[in-house]
């Protein structure tokens, strides 16, 4: 357990001093939110305003966009050269692998529960006793998309190519829940299309916390995710490789 | 010689692998096909949902009722609503209007047949907004060009970052020491890579605007204009991506960084919203756009 701990409060500083995570979780989201809430001031009806609807999509998809934050996590290491110390010294794997993931997960659920209350005190999002759920929904989150990056930071053979791939999914993901503009359809194949997208469930179940009262859905939704990421921490731990976590030669190195 | 010896050496890198190869090939497809679909779906149908009455037990003969009132209008739907995602299904644009059946009616029909029409009294002035929505149909053509551009723009700056971001491990790896070692001239490995880059985001870029031209209807440009806007995407993303490069001292941090500066370019030119519903000061800022030059190319 110690070393569990000691790992992670080292990761956790290592995040902070990084400057990413803050800035991609918090000072992007909330820039894209005024520019666009800016933007898009006059197409919005009463029920929300253009500011409420960016703050409460783009968090979620500034959440899950930082994956690639994760995964680099996962291997900066290698690319410092210090990853053998990490193998000779008396750790089990599973501590190494386990507190990169916590250590994301807190940062970014830090994170983005600044942005989300900061939002809420800007823009005058509806009070409503299902704020705390949405930062539980957000913690959680953030702990899926840690567990998803390390594993392909630690875990994964084609990081390099993953990591430049891994925007196109994400995008389709936010385009499809409506994150740059509400997209709404009738037709059911678009909307089966839609459904695919998970950023579309987590959408959908924040406006109904706080502009229909419905809490059931979000309270499903975090219970699906916590089983999600303790599915992928097994797999990160599990798919831990030696060899990938030491790997942090150039491209076109030939082993 | 030098330079030319960088881009050989670039290019025969990046196809060494047959898996680089393919993604050079497929990313373009995939995008091009994102923006048709995303321009096909994008349309001006209005959906009413039909919030059904909590006591009465007639709610199938009036929503009947309703679907033959707006019947005449090809651009209207009419579907059965769930009350308790009311105002979440009007928030995320599934439904734009409302009828409540436990509500007057009739003060329902009038307003949201207003709001259809965009008619000021419901019947003389059927012919002015039929001729309003001719005129509106061809400026949305033009409006769905500059967006499937824009997009492509907005992916493009991404692109050529990650293709850029390579001169980051190779300085770092001593090959650019060991360039100037050999003779070569001090930022020659630099212009290399950027001229590198300036020739895969234009041949991603190429295979995009043929995809979109064949099957896009209505997105056909002439030869000269399409080169014109092949050269000045590729040329504003890979001068952009290189500087930020140059800047950077990691390939992740030019990575995010480019992809924050490509979505706030995007939006500032009038990608995703229109430029005429945007503020004023902003309108004059699209002045210094490099997106918004390259969008009014497509208008002239």
């Amino acid at each position: 357990m110690r070393e569990l701990w000691t790992l992670t409060i080292f990761q956790m500083k290592r995040r902070v001093r990084d400057g990413f995570s803050i800035g991609y979780n918090v000072i992007f989201p909330l820039v894209i939110t005024a520019l666009l809430g800016l933007l898009t001031k006059k197409q919005f009806t009463q029920t929300i305003t253009s500011y409420q609807y960016y703050a409460l999509v783009m968090i979620p998809f500034c959440a899950t966009m930082s994956i690639i934050t994760a995964a680099y996590a996962g291997k900066e290491d290698a690319y410092a050269k210090t990853a053998s110390r990490y193998l000779i010294a008396p750790i089990h794997e599973k501590n190494i692998v386990v507190a990169k993931i916590l250590s994301c997960s807190l940062i970014f659920s830090c994170c983005n529960g600044v942005t989300f209350f900061v939002c809420c005190a800007l823009w005058h999002i509806p009070s409503s006793e299902n704020w705390w759920l949405i930062f539980l929904l957000l913690c959680v989150l953030s702990f899926v998309i840690a567990s998803i990056g390390v594993l392909i930071g630690t875990g994964m053979k084609n990081f390099l190519v993953l990591k430049n791939v891994i925007n196109i999914p994400i995008g389709l993901c936010a385009v499809a829940a409506g994150v740059f503009y509400p997209f709404g359809t009738s037709d059911r194949l678009i909307q089966s299309l839609q459904n695919l997208s998970p950023l579309t469930w987590i959408n959908r179940f924040v406006f109904a916390a706080l502009y229909d009262c419905r809490s059931k859905e979000i309270g499903i939704l975090i219970v699906i995710l916590v089983m999600v990421g303790v599915g992928m921490t097994a797999l990160a731990v599990k798919n831990f490789q030696k060899e990938e976590f030491i790997h942090g030669d150039l491209p076109g190195y030939q082993k | 010689m030098g330079i030319y010896l960088v881009i050989k050496n670039n290019i025969v890198r990046a196809t060494k692998k047959k898996g680089n190869l393919i993604l050079m090939l497929l990313i373009p497809i995939v995008i091009s096909i994102l923006t048709i679909v995303s321009l096909q779906i994008k349309n001006n149908t209005v959906r009413i949902g039909i919030l059904e009455s909590r006591t009465a037990s007639m709610n199938e003969e009036q929503i009947k009722i309703m679907k033959e009132i707006f019947e005449p209008y090809d651009h209207v739907e009419v579907h059965l609503a769930q009350r308790e995602y009311e105002k979440t299904y009007q928030i995320m644009g599934k439904y734009h209007f409302y009828i409540d059946l436990d509500k007057p009616m009739q003060a329902q029909i009038d307003q949201i047949l207003r709001e259809v029409g965009n008619l000021e009294t419901v019947g003389n002035t059927v012919e002015k907004a039929i001729d309003k929505n001719a005129i509106q149909e061809t400026t949305k053509e033009e409006q769905a060009m500059q967006q499937a551009v824009g997009l492509l723009i907005t992916t493009f700056l991404v692109l050529a970052t990650v293709h850029g971001a390579g001169y980051i491990n190779d300085k770092k790896g001593g090959m650019v020491d060991r360039y100037q070692i050999a003779g070569n001239g001090k930022d020659s490995y630099y212009v290399g890579y950027c001229a590198y880059t300036f020739l895969v985001t234009a041949f991603q870029c190429g295979i995009c605007l043929g995809l979109m031209q064949i099957f896009i209807p209505n997105f056909t440009i002439s030869i000269w204009l399409s080169l014109k806007l092949l050269g000045a995407i590729a040329l504003l993303s890979s001068g952009l991506s290189m500087l930020l490069v140059r800047m950077c001292k990691s390939e992740m941090q030019a990575n995010l960084l480019s992809s924050g500066l490509a979505i706030v370019l995007s939006l500032l030119a009038g990608t995703f919203v229109e430029t005429e519903s945007m503020p004023q000061l902003l309108q004059n800022l699209q002045v210094i756009n490099p997106v918004h030059w390259i969008l009014q190319m497509l208008g002239t």
